[in-house]
Protein backbone atom coordinates (compact mmCIF):
# COMPACT_ATOMS: atom_id res chain seq x y z
CA UNK A 1 0.00 0.00 0.00
CA UNK A 2 1.59 3.00 -1.07
CA UNK A 3 1.38 5.66 1.21
CA UNK A 4 -1.67 7.70 0.68
CA UNK A 5 -1.32 11.90 0.02
CA UNK A 6 -4.49 12.39 2.24
CA UNK A 7 -2.89 10.26 5.02
CA UNK A 8 0.36 11.60 6.24
CA UNK A 9 2.55 8.74 7.80
CA UNK A 10 2.38 10.42 11.09
CA UNK A 11 0.20 9.30 13.69
CA UNK A 12 -3.09 12.13 14.28
CA UNK A 13 -2.76 11.02 18.21
CA UNK A 14 -1.50 13.60 20.47
CA UNK A 15 0.19 14.19 23.23
CA UNK A 16 0.64 16.16 26.42
CA UNK A 17 3.08 19.18 26.36
CA UNK A 18 6.14 18.47 26.82
CA UNK A 19 5.79 15.00 27.22
CA UNK A 20 8.75 14.06 25.00
CA UNK A 21 10.91 16.53 27.00
CA UNK A 22 10.18 14.86 30.05
CA UNK A 23 10.09 11.25 29.14
CA UNK A 24 13.95 10.20 29.39
CA UNK A 25 14.13 11.54 33.11
CA UNK A 26 10.84 10.39 34.12
CA UNK A 27 12.32 6.62 32.78
CA UNK A 28 15.47 7.03 34.96
CA UNK A 29 13.74 7.81 37.41
CA UNK A 30 11.57 4.48 37.43
CA UNK A 31 14.44 2.27 36.81
CA UNK A 32 16.21 3.63 39.46
CA UNK A 33 16.43 1.44 42.89
CA UNK A 34 16.09 -1.53 40.28
CA UNK A 35 19.06 -3.69 39.68
CA UNK A 36 19.52 -5.13 36.36
CA UNK A 37 19.77 -8.95 36.23
CA UNK A 38 23.27 -9.98 36.93
CA UNK A 39 24.90 -12.75 34.14
CA UNK A 40 25.34 -15.70 36.07
CA UNK A 41 21.44 -16.19 35.72
CA UNK A 42 22.09 -15.43 32.09
CA UNK A 43 24.33 -18.93 32.36
CA UNK A 44 21.53 -20.66 33.87
CA UNK A 45 19.38 -19.28 30.57
CA UNK A 46 21.93 -20.22 28.22
CA UNK A 47 21.78 -24.20 29.17
CA UNK A 48 17.79 -23.87 29.84
CA UNK A 49 17.21 -25.43 26.81
CA UNK A 50 19.69 -28.13 26.77
CA UNK A 51 18.34 -29.00 30.28
CA UNK A 52 14.81 -28.95 28.66
CA UNK A 53 15.91 -31.82 25.72
CA UNK A 54 17.90 -33.79 28.65
CA UNK A 55 14.48 -33.84 30.39
CA UNK A 56 12.26 -34.42 27.78
CA UNK A 57 14.28 -37.69 27.04
CA UNK A 58 14.29 -39.14 29.81
CA UNK A 59 10.81 -38.68 30.26
CA UNK A 60 10.31 -40.37 27.11
CA UNK A 61 12.83 -43.02 27.82
CA UNK A 62 10.82 -43.89 30.85
CA UNK A 63 7.69 -44.13 29.12
CA UNK A 64 9.29 -46.13 26.83
CA UNK A 65 10.51 -48.81 29.69
CA UNK A 66 7.42 -48.56 31.26
CA UNK A 67 5.53 -49.46 28.33
CA UNK A 68 8.06 -52.31 27.74
CA UNK A 69 7.70 -53.66 31.08
CA UNK A 70 3.69 -53.54 30.84
CA UNK A 71 3.66 -55.43 27.80
CA UNK A 72 6.39 -57.85 28.37
CA UNK A 73 4.45 -58.49 31.67
CA UNK A 74 1.62 -60.24 29.63
CA UNK A 75 3.84 -61.91 27.60
CA UNK A 76 4.79 -65.75 27.58
CA UNK A 77 6.84 -65.48 31.06
CA UNK A 78 9.22 -67.97 30.37
CA UNK A 79 11.12 -66.26 27.37
CA UNK A 80 11.92 -62.30 26.86
CA UNK A 81 10.62 -61.07 24.02
CA UNK A 82 12.44 -58.12 22.62
CA UNK A 83 9.51 -55.32 21.18
CA UNK A 84 10.60 -52.53 18.91
CA UNK A 85 8.79 -49.37 19.39
CA UNK A 86 6.41 -50.06 16.90
CA UNK A 87 5.68 -53.33 17.71
CA UNK A 88 4.47 -51.79 20.84
CA UNK A 89 2.60 -49.55 19.42
CA UNK A 90 0.68 -51.82 16.82
CA UNK A 91 0.69 -54.31 20.19
CA UNK A 92 -1.02 -51.94 22.04
CA UNK A 93 -3.30 -50.33 19.53
CA UNK A 94 -4.81 -54.23 18.81
CA UNK A 95 -5.78 -54.64 22.19
CA UNK A 96 -8.09 -51.57 21.91
CA UNK A 97 -11.53 -52.54 21.54
CA UNK A 98 -12.53 -49.71 18.50
CA UNK A 99 -16.14 -51.15 18.39
CA UNK A 100 -16.54 -50.55 22.34
CA UNK A 101 -14.90 -47.15 21.85
CA UNK A 102 -17.47 -46.53 19.47
CA UNK A 103 -20.08 -47.19 21.38
CA UNK A 104 -19.45 -44.66 24.13
CA UNK A 105 -19.36 -42.01 21.71
CA UNK A 106 -22.82 -40.48 22.48
CA UNK A 107 -25.67 -40.10 20.60
CA UNK A 108 -26.04 -36.26 20.78
CA UNK A 109 -22.24 -35.78 19.06
CA UNK A 110 -23.68 -35.42 15.93
CA UNK A 111 -22.79 -32.50 13.58
CA UNK A 112 -25.98 -31.29 11.99
CA UNK A 113 -24.13 -28.64 9.92
CA UNK A 114 -20.42 -28.27 9.69
CA UNK A 115 -19.54 -24.05 10.47
CA UNK A 116 -19.10 -22.20 7.98
CA UNK A 117 -15.58 -20.62 7.31
CA UNK A 118 -14.54 -18.01 5.16
CA UNK A 119 -11.35 -17.53 3.23
CA UNK A 120 -10.44 -14.90 5.46
CA UNK A 121 -10.51 -16.79 8.51
CA UNK A 122 -8.94 -19.51 6.83
CA UNK A 123 -5.70 -17.52 6.36
CA UNK A 124 -5.94 -15.67 9.67
CA UNK A 125 -5.23 -18.61 11.17
CA UNK A 126 -2.74 -19.92 8.96
CA UNK A 127 -0.92 -16.60 9.70
CA UNK A 128 -1.26 -17.50 13.56
CA UNK A 129 0.01 -21.08 12.84
CA UNK A 130 3.40 -19.45 11.07
CA UNK A 131 2.21 -21.17 7.64
CA UNK A 132 4.10 -19.43 5.04
CA UNK A 133 1.17 -18.47 2.78
CA UNK A 134 3.22 -18.11 -0.42
CA UNK A 135 3.90 -21.54 -0.34
CA UNK A 136 0.23 -22.06 -0.42
CA UNK A 137 -0.48 -19.67 -2.83
CA UNK A 138 2.43 -21.20 -5.14
CA UNK A 139 0.64 -24.38 -4.93
CA UNK A 140 -2.57 -22.83 -6.48
CA UNK B 1 12.22 2.54 9.10
CA UNK B 2 15.97 2.35 9.23
CA UNK B 3 18.00 3.43 11.88
CA UNK B 4 19.91 6.48 10.72
CA UNK B 5 23.00 4.94 12.91
CA UNK B 6 24.13 2.05 13.95
CA UNK B 7 24.07 1.23 17.63
CA UNK B 8 27.57 0.03 18.11
CA UNK B 9 27.95 2.81 20.17
CA UNK B 10 25.16 2.56 22.54
CA UNK B 11 26.58 -1.22 22.83
CA UNK B 12 30.02 0.28 23.57
CA UNK B 13 28.92 2.00 26.05
CA UNK B 14 27.09 -0.16 27.81
CA UNK B 15 29.69 -2.13 28.16
CA UNK B 16 32.27 1.07 30.36
CA UNK B 17 28.97 2.67 32.00
CA UNK B 18 25.81 1.04 32.10
CA UNK B 19 23.96 3.68 33.38
CA UNK B 20 25.20 6.08 30.80
CA UNK B 21 24.31 3.38 27.60
CA UNK B 22 21.16 2.67 29.67
CA UNK B 23 20.53 6.67 29.22
CA UNK B 24 21.78 6.69 25.59
CA UNK B 25 19.07 4.00 24.67
CA UNK B 26 16.17 5.94 26.08
CA UNK B 27 17.16 8.82 24.47
CA UNK B 28 17.33 7.32 20.89
CA UNK B 29 14.83 4.85 21.13
CA UNK B 30 11.92 6.61 23.61
CA UNK B 31 10.01 8.65 21.09
CA UNK B 32 9.71 5.92 18.31
CA UNK B 33 8.78 3.18 21.04
CA UNK B 34 5.86 5.73 22.44
CA UNK B 35 4.29 5.73 18.94
CA UNK B 36 4.99 1.92 18.21
CA UNK B 37 3.07 1.27 21.60
CA UNK B 38 0.30 4.38 20.86
CA UNK B 39 -0.66 3.03 17.46
CA UNK B 40 -1.35 0.29 18.89
CA UNK B 41 -3.16 0.65 22.44
CA UNK B 42 -4.53 4.21 21.14
CA UNK B 43 -5.36 5.88 24.67
CA UNK B 44 -1.64 7.53 25.45
CA UNK B 45 -2.29 6.45 29.40
CA UNK B 46 -1.85 2.93 28.40
CA UNK B 47 0.98 4.17 26.20
CA UNK B 48 2.64 5.73 28.87
CA UNK B 49 2.30 2.55 31.09
CA UNK B 50 3.53 0.35 28.41
CA UNK B 51 6.40 2.52 27.98
CA UNK B 52 7.49 2.33 31.26
CA UNK B 53 7.05 -1.12 31.15
CA UNK B 54 9.54 -1.61 28.20
CA UNK B 55 12.19 0.33 29.46
CA UNK B 56 12.14 -1.29 32.96
CA UNK B 57 12.50 -4.52 31.35
CA UNK B 58 14.95 -3.74 29.24
CA UNK B 59 16.99 -2.42 32.25
CA UNK B 60 16.47 -5.56 34.18
CA UNK B 61 17.27 -7.87 31.24
CA UNK B 62 20.15 -5.66 30.19
CA UNK B 63 22.73 -8.07 31.00
CA UNK B 64 21.63 -10.53 28.87
CA UNK B 65 21.29 -8.55 25.88
CA UNK B 66 23.29 -10.21 23.37
CA UNK B 67 24.95 -7.86 21.29
CA UNK B 68 25.01 -10.46 18.11
CA UNK B 69 21.16 -9.71 18.01
CA UNK B 70 20.09 -6.04 17.07
CA UNK B 71 19.02 -3.36 20.09
CA UNK B 72 16.40 -2.07 17.86
CA UNK B 73 14.61 -5.61 17.31
CA UNK B 74 15.35 -6.45 20.85
CA UNK B 75 13.22 -3.15 21.98
CA UNK B 76 10.39 -2.97 19.76
CA UNK B 77 9.75 -6.95 20.22
CA UNK B 78 9.95 -5.87 24.19
CA UNK B 79 7.24 -3.28 23.26
CA UNK B 80 4.97 -5.11 21.44
CA UNK B 81 5.16 -7.38 23.77
CA UNK B 82 3.63 -4.91 26.53
CA UNK B 83 1.51 -3.32 24.40
CA UNK B 84 -0.32 -6.41 23.24
CA UNK B 85 -0.60 -7.17 27.63
CA UNK B 86 -2.63 -4.35 27.59
CA UNK B 87 -4.81 -4.92 25.06
CA UNK B 88 -5.47 -8.64 26.17
CA UNK B 89 -5.59 -7.25 29.50
CA UNK B 90 -8.28 -4.82 28.37
CA UNK B 91 -10.68 -7.55 26.99
CA UNK B 92 -10.68 -9.72 29.87
CA UNK B 93 -10.93 -6.65 32.11
CA UNK B 94 -14.43 -5.72 29.68
CA UNK B 95 -12.81 -1.91 29.65
CA UNK B 96 -13.67 0.26 27.07
CA UNK B 97 -13.23 -0.69 23.89
CA UNK B 98 -12.27 1.28 20.93
CA UNK B 99 -12.89 0.20 17.76
CA UNK B 100 -14.72 3.17 16.36
CA UNK B 101 -12.38 6.03 16.68
CA UNK B 102 -14.60 8.17 14.99
CA UNK B 103 -17.38 8.39 17.32
CA UNK B 104 -15.52 7.94 20.20
CA UNK B 105 -13.54 10.67 19.32
CA UNK B 106 -16.67 12.81 18.45
CA UNK B 107 -18.08 12.01 22.13
CA UNK B 108 -15.80 11.52 25.03
CA UNK B 109 -13.78 14.18 26.05
CA UNK B 110 -10.59 11.94 26.22
CA UNK B 111 -10.92 11.33 22.82
CA UNK B 112 -11.41 15.24 21.87
CA UNK B 113 -8.40 15.35 23.70
CA UNK B 114 -5.91 13.47 22.33
CA UNK B 115 -6.33 13.47 18.31
CA UNK B 116 -5.50 15.78 15.90
CA UNK B 117 -6.58 14.21 12.68
CA UNK B 118 -8.61 14.89 9.83
CA UNK B 119 -11.18 12.48 8.61
CA UNK B 120 -9.06 10.64 6.03
CA UNK B 121 -6.87 9.85 9.44
CA UNK B 122 -9.81 8.63 10.97
CA UNK B 123 -11.49 6.00 8.56
CA UNK B 124 -7.55 5.19 8.36
CA UNK B 125 -7.00 4.25 12.34
CA UNK B 126 -10.94 2.70 12.06
CA UNK B 127 -9.94 -0.07 9.37
CA UNK B 128 -6.73 -0.59 11.56
CA UNK B 129 -8.55 -1.05 14.32
CA UNK B 130 -10.79 -4.07 12.59
CA UNK B 131 -7.42 -6.11 11.94
CA UNK B 132 -6.65 -8.68 14.59
CA UNK B 133 -4.24 -7.38 16.55
CA UNK B 134 -1.02 -9.00 15.28
CA UNK B 135 -2.10 -8.29 11.78
CA UNK B 136 -2.53 -4.33 13.06
CA UNK B 137 1.05 -4.87 14.34
CA UNK B 138 2.56 -6.02 11.25
CA UNK B 139 0.78 -3.19 9.15
CA UNK B 140 1.74 -0.28 11.59
CA UNK B 141 5.53 -1.80 11.29
CA UNK B 142 5.45 -1.67 7.52
CA UNK B 143 3.35 1.72 7.04
CA UNK B 144 4.25 4.10 9.66
CA UNK B 145 7.01 2.44 10.41
CA UNK B 146 8.37 1.37 7.46
CA UNK B 147 10.55 -1.47 8.60
CA UNK B 148 11.85 -4.46 6.60
CA UNK B 149 10.42 -7.52 7.14
CA UNK B 150 13.39 -9.08 8.03
CA UNK B 151 13.60 -6.77 11.24
CA UNK B 152 9.70 -7.36 11.37
CA UNK B 153 10.51 -11.25 11.58
CA UNK B 154 12.73 -10.54 14.83
CA UNK B 155 10.52 -8.80 16.30
CA UNK B 156 7.28 -11.07 15.68
CA UNK B 157 8.63 -14.58 15.30
CA UNK B 158 7.29 -15.27 12.44
CA UNK B 159 8.93 -16.02 8.81
CA UNK B 160 8.84 -13.10 6.24
CA UNK B 161 6.84 -15.36 3.99
CA UNK B 162 3.96 -14.83 6.85
CA UNK B 163 4.59 -11.33 7.27
CA UNK B 164 4.07 -10.47 3.65
CA UNK B 165 1.06 -12.08 3.58
CA UNK B 166 -0.02 -10.80 6.51
CA UNK B 167 0.48 -7.45 5.24
CA UNK B 168 -0.83 -7.85 1.87
CA UNK B 169 -4.40 -8.76 3.50
CA UNK B 170 -4.65 -5.98 6.00
CA UNK B 171 -4.21 -3.62 3.05
CA UNK B 172 -6.93 -4.95 1.34
CA UNK B 173 -8.89 -5.41 4.22
CA UNK B 174 -8.40 -1.08 5.02
CA UNK B 175 -8.75 -0.75 1.26
CA UNK B 176 -11.92 -2.37 1.45
CA UNK B 177 -13.23 -0.99 4.21
CA UNK B 178 -11.78 2.95 3.08
CA UNK B 179 -13.96 2.31 0.20
CA UNK B 180 -16.93 0.91 1.69
CA UNK B 181 -17.51 3.66 4.53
Amino acid sequence: MEKHKEIPAESPFKVPERYFEDLTGRIISATAGIEPSSEKRGAFRRIRPYLAVAATVTILAIIGFTALYVLSSRSNREGRIDLTLTEININYINDIDLLTLEEKIPDSATFDRLPEINSNEIIEYLISENIDITDIYEQL
Amino acid sequence: MSISKPDNDIIELLGSDLNKGFRLIVERYSQKLYWHIRRIVILHDDADDAMQNTFINAWRNINNFRSESSLYTWLYAIATNEALAIIYKRKKNNTVSIDDLGSWFANSREGNSWFDGNEAQIKLQNAILKLPEKQRVVFNLKYFDEMSYEDMSKILKTSVGALKASYHHAVKKIEDFVRNN
